[in-house]
């Protein structure tokens, strides 16, 4: 049975995966404009630059559920378990540190900037920093669920799907 | 105050805390403890630092390296260095250079080139005799060649943030690249003559020219690769994003079509595990970018250039101080983080005594690489140590004689500018 958690995390990867393939769609048909039509467009570089940033805030708590992110592991606590899970539940709580100032700065940002549309699309600015807010909430639900569970859901759900 | 922000990122950093989260949390301390400097430009930052064109080729850049890393290139390029080099002194560790090199044209990441050509090569090289610590050293001093040869994701990041030619600075590595390569093989070829080292004596026959043609054969996706991507650039086709796409598009459709080692049903995974590897690369790019900020804010470029005059007038001492910096801040921080936050700082420099950016930029590239192979902090090493399960203080150990010998390059180039400069200066005219 597929649990509501599983579910979430794989939405989350097809949206990531669809945003990837409608950014390379996007520069695919610029470049054919550019060149083969003559016709550049106005919108395009826009277009992939924004979903570049949805992409990076969206991807950025699927690495963490999966433990992805770059740490240098100087100290070794391998021999002490007890330790090595205290310290775990340390970062996790700075994670929900970071994630949740990140979700209430953004939405100072959202709206001071919700009147600002973008130059080229004329779409509201908040939306696009809206990516943070979606990024910073979904950091700070990745990090009390590694507090609580203490193992990876996205491994599970890699187990699951082989 | 900077330095306070720098030791609690130091810190951090030594505690395990990921880079990511360390950065953004030091820049948001910082902005809470600066007056005049609110907190909501930390969100404000982390976006801006994303939105750029240029930062674009970066995630376009990883895609082509997944799609190509899918198809079995890192084997097929080890075979064509094997077949190559197989018959030299100390084989197996030139063909992991060599394999290295042509890995760069797809990688353009140092830490992903050691873990991808590692993952084959270190077992082999074990297999072989030789030292678990010597084999980790040779694969982690050959993938700094990655982020110099194009396309390199350290280019990409140092010309968006220095408004410095991303295509140019792609076409200025291509010497400074080969010629480490060059320098790595020597030495390993100089170790094979000791008597400490009898596993490097080691060789195989010459396999034939039949049997270089056969690897040639398998691994020309990864060769022609370069030729998209500066042919691309520098006719005026292509922006380095747009060569990114194209790089794309050629990496799927010869592995789909001809090789036949990728099915559409695939393209979900390789989707995925670029825009995993771009969120690992990109969090670090944005949340440095809100402490870059905050250093300028606070400054310290402007104090930082000040400082540097009151030492010399003399622009290769300047030069040289900046490499010094540049090493001695990757040695403890990450090297992604220090090139964000202090990259303008020293092309400010840099512009005012005159240098040559491109001359500049291939230095502070090289600098930085080098920092990721020197103890303590040396992410490169303890991927390759990883892999070959062995000592890291043994693989440092070997590190340390091949990071010697690219720190001799380096100054070679500090003093030489015309090596980095000759290839762009020829496209310009």
């Amino acid at each position: 049975m597929i649990k509501p958690g599983h579910m979430f995390v794989r939405m989350l990867e097809w949206i990531v995966v669809s945003i990837f393939g409608t950014m390379l769609v996007v520069g695919v048909v610029q470049v054919v404009n550019r060149y083969a039509v003559g016709a550049p467009l106005t919108w395009s570089e826009e277009v992939q630059r924004y979903l570049h940033v949805w992409l990076v805030f969206l991807s950025l708590p699927l690495g963490y559920l999966g433990r992805h992110h770059i740490s240098l592991t100087l100290i070794k606590l391998k021999r002490k378990p007890k330790l090595r899970v205290f310290w775990d539940r340390a970062i996790d709580a700075l994670w929900f540190v970071l994630g949740s100032l990140l979700a209430y700065n953004a939405l100072q940002v959202m709206l001071v900037a919700k009147n600002q549309t973008s130059p080229s699309l004329q779409m509201p600015m908040s939306m696009m920093y809206s990516a943070l807010l979606v990024s910073g909430v979904m950091l700070c639900l990745v990090s009390i669920f590694h507090m609580i569970q203490g193992s990876p859901l996205y491994i599970a759900d890699e187990e699951r799907t082989q | 105050m900077i330095a306070v922000l720098l030791a609690l990122l130091l810190l951090l950093t030594i505690l395990r805390v990921p880079v990511l989260v360390g950065i953004g949390l030091v820049g948001l301390v910082g902005m809470a403890a600066t007056a005049d400097a609110s907190t909501a430009f930390f969100a404000q930052r982390s976006f801006a630092s994303l939105d750029s064109f240029s930062l674009l080729a970066l995630p376009y850049f990883i895609l082509a390296g997944s799609m190509m890393s899918k198809g079995g290139l890192s084997s097929s390029l080890l075979k064509l260095g094997s077949a190559c080099f197989g018959h030299i002194r100390g084989s197996l560790g030139h063909a992991s250079i060599a394999s290295c090199v042509a890995m760069a044209n797809v990688s353009g990441s140092s830490t992903a080139e050691a873990a991808a050509i590692g993952s084959v090569t270190i077992p082999a090289m074990k297999e072989a005799g030789y030292k678990r610590g010597l084999a980790a050293a040779i694969v982690g001093a050959a993938a700094t060649i990655g982020p110099v040869i194009p396309p390199s994701m350290t280019m990409i990041i140092y010309g968006s943030i220095t408004g410095v030619s991303i295509g140019g600075l792609f076409l200025a590595g291509v010497i400074p690249g080969l010629l480490m390569a060059a320098t790595l093989m020597t030495l390993l070829y100089v170790m094979s003559f000791s008597s400490n080292h009898p596993e490097l004596a080691g060789t195989s026959p010459w396999p034939g020219h039949r049997a270089v043609l056969r690897s040639l054969r398998e691994s020309w996706v990864a060769l022609i690769a370069p030729v998209i991507i500066l042919g691309g650039v520098f006719s005026g086709i292509f922006t380095a994003t747009e060569a990114g796409i194209a790089t794309c598009l050629y990496a799927f459709l010869t592995s789909w079509l001809y090789y036949k080692t990728i099915r559409l049903g695939d393209l979900k995974r390789i989707l995925l595990d670029a825009a995993l590897t771009t969120s690992v690369v990109m969090g670090i790019v944005s949340m440095a970018g809100s402490l870059g900020w905050l250093m300028s804010f606070l400054e310290f470029n402007i104090q930082a250039v000040e400082f540097i005059q009151s030492i010399s007038d003399d622009g290769y001492v300047v030069l040289a101080l900046i490499v010094v910096s540049m090493l001695a801040l990757t040695m403890f921080i990450e090297s992604l983080a220090v090139l964000i936050v202090f990259a303008p700082t020293f092309a400010l420099v840099g512009q005012a005594y005159g240098f040559d950016p491109f001359h500049l930029g291939i230095i502070i590239v090289i600098a930085t690489q080098l920092g990721a192979i020197s103890p303590p902090v040396a992410v490169i090493m303890f991927v390759t140590s990883k892999i070959a399960g062995g000592d890291i203080l043994e693989t440092f150990r070997y590190g340390l004689v091949f990071a010697a010998a690219l720190f001799a390059l380096l100054a070679v180039l500090i003093f030489v500018p015309d090596i980095i400069t000759v290839l762009p200066s020829m496209m310009a005219d």
